[in-house]
């Protein structure tokens, strides 16, 4: 018997999701799907034990880092460590230009819990997002990264330099990418709550790692007890 | 793209993002806000769908609209911008039309309704048997249209129905400027007197067509979406002539008739003047479970031989893509699998494989409801297994049986249904085959 009626919120085909005995004997509260489980099936979880230990990237590494991290690691010797969630694939791309680039927000529902679960339990941490430009908010609308957040206290310590984006993140290559300027700064307020704090910067996709280190380095101007990251996708 | 001239916002809607508002005098445009915020739900302006809050929100009390996102996010961020419909298009000294090809008695009939309803801004059905040449009917009406600056659209829910009409317009209408409109198109957007688009760019329009053609009304995705009614209500102008085109109207069509709200006209009979094939029913009881047990049913197998003895090219339809894989596993113990394929919806050979069956390398194809319409082979006939499965609608039915004697050559064949038991859509498919070709046979009278 099925008694739902929803349709997959990315391909749009109803939902099979066949009401059972020990599902009705179980008493758990009925909660609808959003997604059916074939578009689920696509995303592929990062499988924590085989990552490199720094970046988070999914894979076996002769080293305890990857490639990349040794050539970070000759650069500065800031402490970061990165997380992720999901691997970068093609379903987690189409994904994210429809959430992002789209705007469709309502997408955000599909991997909040879950990405806030994660967050919720690392211990005596604060959370602080990676912001967009005030350009993009009033195009996009909404901070993708805030959107993933549910239920989550975060601080928005972060904003960006009045500089005009000239050409989108996006479509910079690795090299025009690692070049790039501190975009970021503090604001006044919180620029005494950073002290002592363990701070995980939070990001939507991780990809050279530049950003997110560029903000590092700027929170540990402040006097952070320690800083690290977590990415919804790598 | 950004849009940059004022003639590419003539009768359309727009998200003023898409805008580059310098190059174009402000004054000029009409701006709405999109959306109209309610207590529980939000109505879209572009689509007229309601959805609500808490799907449709944005942070700091913005809000968007999901329903119509694939045609580019319209919100409250943005207005949406429209400048009126001008109607700026040449005058002709001669006829634009550059077809020279004649129309038998009825379809002048039916042509000659088409201007008066394109004069007069009526709301037509125009129900015309499959193969009774309704592109060819419409001409001289689009003919007077663009002699009287009009605006025209042509718009079909199937995009492949679109692809096919562009060329043949483009080519009775040589020297008019057409642009064509769908989800797949490259080529920026450019302002002209005739548009041919899938329906759902209509939601892009407002107010701007004097002429609106639908074909295929009562195919998906049109039939039964309000969203896409909306759009094609939205965009004629207040005072517009609206014709449906299609050869198996469903029941809320007929209804409208019924109630006055519509006018219709039939062409009963086909070009060639000949009347519809019509069906041959038969009853074969649990055919699925004898394939389930590695055999076809024998009058299956009967017909199968007869037409493999005669030469005689063919389609079979299945009601699903899982049954062509045991159907046509049974059918090669029977027949050399050389001389057939199976067909289905996101098959990669999809179109290589149609070719070949034009060719004459396949005797017969194997296929779903995908090749039920647009898609015309000379001198076949059809069998369908499964007829009663309820995936086949009534219009689905008329449609598949229409794809046989469209060729003045042979200007008939078989029409074979096989069924587990009889269904209301197979009853009412062939009652409808029959009540035409009554009215066909009395316009033969006639003359």
């Amino acid at each position: 018997m099925n008694i739902t009626k929803h349709n997959c919120l990315l391909c749009g085909n109803n939902i099979k999701r066949p009401v059972t005995l020990s599902f009705i004997l179980s008493f758990r509260p009925y909660v609808p799907p959003i997604v059916c489980n074939q578009c689920l099936n696509q995303f592929i979880k990062i499988n924590p034990k085989q990552i490199c230990k720094k970046c988070g990237r999914s894979g076996t590494f002769d080293h305890y880092e990857c490639h990349d991290c040794i050539k970070w690691s000759k650069h500065s010797k800031m402490s970061f460590k990165n997380r992720s969630l999901y691997q970068y694939n093609q379903a987690m791309s189409d994904f994210m230009h429809q959430y992002k680039f789209a705007g469709n927000y309502h997408l955000r529902n599909v991997f909040k819990n879950e990405f806030s679960l994660q967050l919720v339990q690392m211990k005596e941490v604060v959370v602080v997002p990676i912001p967009i430009t005030p350009d993009t908010m009033k195009t996009r609308g909404f901070n993708q990264v805030i959107g993933l957040l549910s239920g989550i206290e975060y601080m928005d310590a972060l904003a960006t330099n009045d500089r005009k984006k000239e050409t989108p993140q996006s479509h910079l290559n690795r090299h025009e990418r690692l070049k790039m300027q501190q975009p970021f700064y503090v604001k006044e307020q919180f620029k005494s709550k950073i002290k002592n704090k363990k701070i995980i910067l939070v990001d939507d996709i991780y990809t050279t790692g530049t950003t997110i280190r560029l903000a590092a380095s700027l929170i540990y101007k402040y006097k952070a007890q320690s800083v690290n990251g977590f990415t919804f996708a790598r | 793209m950004m849009i940059k001239k004022a003639n590419e916002l003539y009768g359309r809607q727009i998200s003023a993002n898409l805008i580059d508002s310098k190059q174009i005098d402000q004054d000029l445009i009409l701006k709405r806000s999109p959306i109209k915020v309610m207590d529980d739900f939000i109505i879209c302006k572009r689509c007229g769908q309601k959805s609500p809050k808490q799907i449709a929100e944005l942070p700091l009390h913005n809000f968007y609209c999901p329903k119509c996102i694939n045609l580019g996010r319209i919100s409250t961020l943005n207005q949406l911008w429209t400048i009126k419909e001008p109607n700026y298009f040449n005058t002709f000294q001669k006829d634009p039309m550059t077809w020279d090809g004649k129309l038998t008695k009825p379809q002048l009939k039916c042509s000659l309704q088409v201007i008066k309803v394109f004069k007069k801004n009526l709301h037509h059905l125009l129900w015309a048997v499959t193969g009774a040449g309704k592109t060819e009917m419409l001409f001289n009406g689009i003919n007077w249209g663009l002699k009287h600056q009009k605006r025209i659209a042509i718009a079909s829910p199937r995009i492949d129905v679109c692809m096919e009409l562009y060329p043949r317009l483009q080519a009775a209408f040589k020297g008019i400027d057409i642009t064509l409109l769908h989800g797949h198109q490259k080529k920026p957007y450019q302002y002209c007197q005739m548009t041919i688009c899938t329906t759902h760019q209509l939601l892009r329009f407002y107010h701007a067509f004097d002429i609106l053609i639908i074909d295929e009304v009562d195919s998906f995705p049109f039939v039964h979406n309000q969203q896409l009614h909306y759009a094609a209500s939205n965009a004629i102008k207040q005072q517009a002539a609206l014709l449906y085109l299609t050869a198996t109207p469903n029941p809320e069509l007929l209804r409208l008739i019924h109630h006055h709200q519509m006018t219709m006209s039939y062409l009963p009979i086909r070009y060639h003047g000949h009347l519809l094939p019509e069906i041959t029913l038969h009853i074969a009881p649990r055919w699925r479970n004898k394939i389930k047990h590695h055999q076809l049913p024998r009058l299956m197998i009967s017909l199968l031989k007869n037409k493999i003895k005669v030469s005689q090219r063919f389609l079979l339809f299945v009601p699903h893509i899982s049954d062509l894989k045991p159907v046509s596993k049974l059918i090669s113990k029977l027949i050399d699998p050389k001389k057939f394929a199976t067909v289905y919806s996101s098959d990669e050979k999809r179109l290589e494989k149609v070719q070949m069956m034009r060719q004459h390398q396949f005797q017969f194809l194997i296929t779903t409801t995908i090749l039920e319409r647009g898609v015309t082979f000379p001198n076949i006939d059809v069998i369908i297994l499964g007829a009663d499965d309820e995936i086949f609608s009534t219009s689905s039915l008329v449609q598949i049986a229409g794809r046989v004697g469209r060729n003045s050559d042979r200007p008939f064949g078989d029409v074979d249904f096989i069924c587990h038991s009889n269904s209301k859509n197979v009853t009412a498919a062939i009652k409808q085959i029959k009540h035409l070709n009554y009215l066909g046979g009395k316009l033969i009278e006639h003359h």
